[in-house]
Formats: structure tokens, sequence, C-alpha cells
């Protein structure tokens, strides 16, 4: 990487113009990304926060506005209180789930001796299946007459719900169903199990710790930075869901956010004013409003990484 | 090998922005072509016949349909280019949202020159101003009689008596039966002018539980088209067969309307068909047995629909079946659905666009339409014969009856209207409760909707 960074002039003329061209080297390698970051990401984010003060259906030209989206929002939008508390409840309960459930397959899959290979392949494989396919394979594991899931609640005697066609089960279905993809987690974290130097666990079974001990102190700590990186990456992952949430409701439930709205997540929402009712200043709006959300909690868990997450090589009083 | 690298990485800059600078289907301007055709006009003097000389160039359509729908798109394509030779027509199917590519293309200013909407979407279109008025072009130098059309039909594609678009196909909704589960029940056939008693009556004898009191056999499949567990359209002739309605004609208004004592009792008989009678399966049932056709395999012994699955109905051997007209209360009301060609009210080639949509929806193109879906043209729809034919003949007959569609009186209609009304059916589908307190909290969000438009 320090190779690569725009080296300073140094004293002589030779070398200054060395380093010149050192310098126009490096703006050559770097331009097709940047351009592409311009083009494709920081222009269209500038068009957007620019358009999130019109009202604009895409076919007229957009009418300035001012801050009526989001004064509109705040005060006369009740789909948005709902989208905000339903992707809340989603976020609160998927994030956890996912981290947790694939820190325990990475532990198991770092102390597997057989068939490690065949293990990796098969957690990984749901997170790059298409959403579609996901969607209608999830219907019908989750099936209320025919499902594995309620087949198995049978079993123990509990009458399984309607999942996506019941209101009050169908945004669990999506938690689920979101849980499911952690393939990318498990990997990251079986990287950082990996890494964590075996002389530690030496160290400490010699002075006599046991699995929880071993566990709780060197494991978690040493994973911390793995953890955070997972984490943040899942958090804003969970705010922008969309794909199952949109085929489930309008392919299995009814129409964007079924059952009820208990489905709505903030995307379909910001999709419906979009796309079905042509309000594109509005979902403008909306987009902004999300990204400042995730902006403030992500910065809030950045501050408390202080707190709990580990470096290696890092001494703490 | 400072230089050589420098060499490698510009030459590799550029590659990479010609590589991402794919072209796209942009129409070629024939510019010089168009101002030839404008010459041509101001020398010829205006007569009645068409002209061929000034319809030449590219034309792009665009349409939603896919696989086997593109082939009447295709033999109607060949037989405009073999009539007016030196034009192109390309066709731009877009089976994956189509609604939004063409919002983008409308944005870019890029859009067909013909394009495909469906009628929800006819008020939008109009209002934005991205659809060609055809009046001047109907009584123009290729003129078109609308009296070939049936009235239905048309009247969708016109506002305020101005015509914007016309008719691809369409479908009213029909009850199909199944002949050998009637038989089996010892129930008659339903006949024209069956009334609701009739229809429920019908409905609950053909309903059959097992000895547990779970139900295998219901009467109605009611109005579940694409997994919409409240698909207005499919639900709404209940509303007009009541004699209720559901916003004012002219758009502003729905309170009293949607919340009509009419209305009320219309929605009141619609939710207690599937929780009172349980003639109906819910989306619960329908969830478990998705992807199965509950029709064919007999598990529903009437299913209310539009007319599509008809051709498939008749390949089945095993399935011995007919159609009739949806039943009546107050009077005989029925909905439409329907699919319309729109210009481009920035098409470049407006002549060709309207010879070439002229012969899609009233000449030898509209015969191939006519082979897959029912037509609006009546001359084609009488040699087709379809008001004798035993399974098309309720349905031609109950064309009568269809209602004009509330959709054209507002662009707003699918956000300020739809939206709340059915939140709360499917509420009180889910939940029950009191129809006519759910019908006025949502004629009430509806206005305060409609109100800042």
């Amino acid at each position: 990487m320090t190779a690569l960074a725009p080296p300073r002039s140094t004293a002589t003329p030779r070398r200054r113009s060395q380093a010149h061209h050192e310098a126009i080297l490096f703006y050559l390698c770097i331009a097709p990304w940047l351009i592409g970051f311009l083009v494709f990401t920081a222009g269209p984010m500038i068009a957007s926060f620019v358009l999130s003060f019109t009202q604009w259906d895409m076919m007229t030209p957009a009418r300035w506005i001012g801050l009526e989206n989001y004064r509109t929002i705040f005060a006369a939008d009740e789909y948005f209180w709902q989208s905000l508390k339903v992707t809340a409840v989603y976020s609160l309960f998927s994030v956890p789930l996912k981290l947790v459930t694939a820190l325990f397959l990475a532990i198991l899959l770092n102390e597997a001796s057989r068939g490690v290979g065949f293990f990796r392949t098969a957690f990984y494989l749901p997170s790059i299946m298409a959403s579609v396919a996901a969607a209608v394979l999830w219907s019908w594991i989750l099936n209320p007459k025919f499902g594995p899931v309620n087949g198995a609640l049978g079993v123990l005697g509990i009458q399984g719900p309607g999942w996506f066609t019941d209101p009050r089960y169908a945004l669990w279905g999506l938690i689920m169903m979101s849980a499911w993809g952690l393939g990318g987690e498990v990997l990251i974290f079986l990287a950082g199990l990996k890494s964590i130097p075996h002389h530690l666990y030496e160290a400490a079974e010699l002075d006599g710790a046991g699995r929880r001990a071993r566990f709780l102190r060197i494991t978690l700590p040493m994973l911390s930075s793995t953890i955070f990186f997972n984490f943040v990456m899942a958090l804003i992952g969970s705010f922008q869901a969309f794909d199952s949430a949109y085929i489930i409701s309008t392919a299995h439930a009814g129409t964007i956010g079924s059952p009820m709205n208990s489905t709505l997540l903030y995307m379909l929402h910001l999709y419906r004013n979009g796309f079905s009712w042509w309000k594109m200043g509005y979902a403008s709006a909306l987009a902004w409003i999300l990204f400042l959300i995730i902006l403030v909690l992500t910065l809030a868990v950045l501050r408390s990484s202080s707190l709990w997450v580990y470096y290696e090589g890092e001494r703490r009083a | 090998m400072n230089k050589y690298l420098r060499v490698l990485a510009i030459s590799i800059v550029i590659g990479l922005l010609l590589a991402s600078c794919a072209p796209g289907a942009t129409p070629t301007p024939q510019i010089v072509k168009e101002t030839v055709v404008k010459e041509v006009e101001k020398q010829v003097p205006v007569t009645a016949t068409p002209q061929p000389a000034t319809i030449k160039g590219t034309i792009r359509v665009g349409s939603w349909e896919s696989g086997g729908a593109l082939e009447p798109w295709n033999n109607a394509i060949k037989g405009f280019e073999a009539k007016y030779p030196g034009v192109k027509v390309q066709l731009e199917a877009v089976p994956q949202d189509y609604g939004t590519k063409l919002l983008t293309q409308f944005a870019a200013g890029t859009a067909p020159d013909i394009f495909m909407v469906g009628d929800g979407d006819v008020a939008k279109f109009v209002a934005t101003g991205s659809v060609e008025l055809l009046d001047p072009y109907l009584t123009g130098k290729n003129p078109l009689d609308l009296k070939t059309f049936y009235a239905g039909p048309l009247s969708i594609g016109q506002l305020q008596g101005k015509t914007y678009l016309l008719t691809k196909d369409y479908s009213p909704l029909v009850i199909f039966y199944n002949k050998a589960l009637f038989d089996e029940a010892n129930v008659p056939y339903p006949k024209e002018n069956w009334t609701w008693d009739d229809f429920l009556a019908t409905a609950q004898k053909l309903t059959k539980k097992d000895a547990k009191g779970n139900i295998v056999q219901w009467g109605i499949q009611l109005p579940d088209n694409w997994g919409d567990a409240v698909w207005f359209r499919g639900m709404s002739p209940l509303i007009y067969q009541n004699g209720g309605k559901v916003i004012s004609p002219d758009g502003k208004k729905t309170t009293d309307y949607m919340n009509s004592p009419e209305t009320v009792e219309a929605v009141q008989f619609y939710v207690d068909l599937f929780r009172k009678y349980k003639v109906a399966p819910t989306k619960e049932d329908l969830a478990a047995l998705q992807g199965v056709d509950l029709f064919q395999t007999g598990k529903v012994a009437m299913l209310w629909n539009g007319r599509w699955p008809i051709k498939d109905f008749q390949k089945n051997p095993k399935l011995n079946f007919s159609t009739v007209g949806l039943p009546m209360k107050k009077v005989h009301a029925n909905s439409i659905c329907w699919a319309g060609f729109a210009m481009y009210s920035k098409s470049q080639n407006k002549d060709t666009a309207w010879a070439f949509l002229k012969y899609i929806a009233a000449e030898e193109g509209a015969q191939q339409f006519a082979k897959y879906a029912l037509t609006a043209v009546q001359p084609i729809a009488e040699l087709q014969g379809l008001k004798d034919d035993p399974y098309n003949a309720a349905i031609i007959k109950d064309l009568e009856y269809v209602v004009p569609l509330p959709e054209l009186t507002t662009p707003a209609f699918g956000e300020c209207v739809e939206t709340p009304f059915k939140a709360a059916l499917e509420k009180l589908l889910l939940q029950g409760g009191d129809v006519k307190a759910a019908l006025d909290e949502a004629a009430a969000k509806a206005d305060a909707c409609l109100a800042k438009k």
C-alpha cells in the first residue's frame, strides 16, 4: 500500500521529477475506481440529496418544494413509523441470531477434523443463493400444513402458525430467513479463529483454565475485532434488507408489507413510494433519512468499540 | 521501465472506460428522413386515404410480455414491415420490471415510440403528458373510425372524451364451474341472472368436509390473482352489483362512496364468504396448497377469475367445465382487466408510430393478438364467433355489464384509494371486525391523501 501512496517531493530536481512521475502513475492506477466512484456512487448520492427537496414523478420536470418531503415523512406518514418499527425489530433479532449462530458454526468448523471442506461449502451456499429461489424455498419450509418446521413443531405437540400469512409471525419467518444466509460471517469468523495463537490456549490449559474460561477469556477477546467487523456489516445489511421481504410479501402474502404491514421493512416502504406511487423526491428523502440512521448507529458502535474491542498487540491498563 | 508502465496504465484506463460505456438501445435518429417526410407533407394535399410515402424509418415498441406471448408481436411486426417496406420495428420486451424500466426511460426521454400500458396506469401516464393525444390522428391523413371497437374496452383508453390509448386485449371476470363436481353433489348448473343468494347456496352445497372437520373441497375460489390477497379489481364487481361505488365520479372524494351502506353490505358479503360461511379458501389455505391449481385438481367447484386460464382448462381432457357470468344483486355488474397501446408524446417518428398503432389495434395486426385474447375490434370478434362458443358465450355476454374503472378518475387512485381500502379489507379478512368502521377509517385516510394531490 505504501508503494502506491503519492511520495512527497524531496530535495533535488531529479528526485522531484521522479516523484512527480510516480504521483501521476498513482492517480492513473486508481483512476478507474475513482471515476467509477464519482459517476456511479458520489454523483447519484448528490443527485438524490437534491431530489429529496423536490417532487418528481420521473416524467414531468422536478418541482422544488424545500423541506416538504421531510415534513410529510415525520408528521403525516403512518407507514414510515410502522416501517421503522418493523425494521428495528428485524434488525434487533436477526443480527444477534446471525452472529451467534455464525460463531457457533465457525467454532465447530475450526475443531472439525474430517469433511471440513464439505461443511464449509454447505454453510456458505445459502448466502449466495438467488433471493427469489431462497424465498420460494422458505415459503415451503414454513408452509403451514406441509412444511418441515410446522411438522417438527407438531411432533412436539405445538400447532404451528401460518408463518407468512399470519401477521404475528411473518416477520419471524423473515428473521429466520436472514439468519440462514450466514455463510459469509462463518468464513470470516473461521479466519479469525484460525489466527488466534495456539500458545495462548496452551498457556491457559497449563494454568488450569476449563473450556468455558478459555472461550470467554481467550477466544472472545481475540475475536473481538472480527466480531466488531461482522457486527457492523450485519447491522448495516439488516437495515437495507429488501429482496426476501419484497418477494415473500408480494408473491406469497398479498401486497407489499403483507400481512397487514407486518413485513413492511423500511426499504419496502421506500420502494413503494418511489416505484409504485412515482414519488421519487419523497423516496430520495426516505433514502437519506435511512442513511443518517445507519450512520448514527454505526458511529455509536464505533465509539463503543474502545470498550470491548481488543486489537492484537494492544496493551491496556 | 517507468515509461512502459505509464503507457500500460494509460491504455488500461482507456480500455476500462471504453468497456464500461456499453452502447444502450438508443434509437438512431433518422434526421434526414424526417425532413423529407415533412417536406412531402407540405407538397402533397391532405387526402382521406393513408399515404405510405410518409411512413419510413425505425420505431421502437415496448412490451412486458415474454415467451409465447411474443408470437403475435413478431407476426404483427413481420406483417407491418411487409406492408410498408423500408420501415423497421424494434420490439423491446421487458418481462421483469417493465414499469420501472419505462419510468427511467421517460426520465431520460428515450421511451419507445409505442408502449403497452395496464389499465390501472392509464390515468397516471396521461396526467404526466407522456402519452400522445390520438384525436388528431384519428381524423387525420391516416384516419381510423372508432366505431370499429367495442365501446366498453375503448372507453378505458379515453379520458374526458379524448382518446389516448387503443385496446390490446381485455378480460372481464367470469365464473368457471366444474360440471363433474356439480353432478356429483346433485346441484343444478348456475344459470344466467343468478343472484347472490343462489351463488351462496350453490357454494355451500359444494363445500365438503372430511371426518375430522377439515375442508377438502371448497365451493368457490374467490379472486386471488397473482397472490394478491385482496385483489381489488377482482372483488369490486360485488360492490357495483349492490349499487355501490368506491369513489366520486370526479375522483376527489371517497366518503359516502367507499363507506356507503351499499358498499359496506357488499364488502360484508365478501368477508362472510371466507369467515362466516367458509365456502372459499383463505390466504392461509392457499399458502398451504401453493403451486396447486385448485380448480383443475377439483379442490374448488367454482373459480371467480378472468378469462386467462380458459385455454389451459380446455387443454385438460379430465376437466369437464363451463362458464357463467357473475351473479347479480341489485344489478348486473362486472369489471374488466385491460391492456392497451400508447404513443410516446416525444416520439421522433409519430406518423410511422401511428401507422403501426393502427395496424396492431385495428387492422391485420389486431388479428394476431385476437388469437390469444379477446379483441376489441368488432369485425374480428364477430368472425371468431365467440358469442356462440359454449365456453366464451357467457364471457361475451357479461361485457354488457362492465362498469367504468374507478382508476381512471384520478392518477392518485393506487396510492390514495386502493392502499387504505386493501389494508382495511386485509384486516377484515384476517381478523374480522366491524366492516362499517373499517371502511369509514379507510375513506377518511383516502380523502386526506386525495386532498393533498
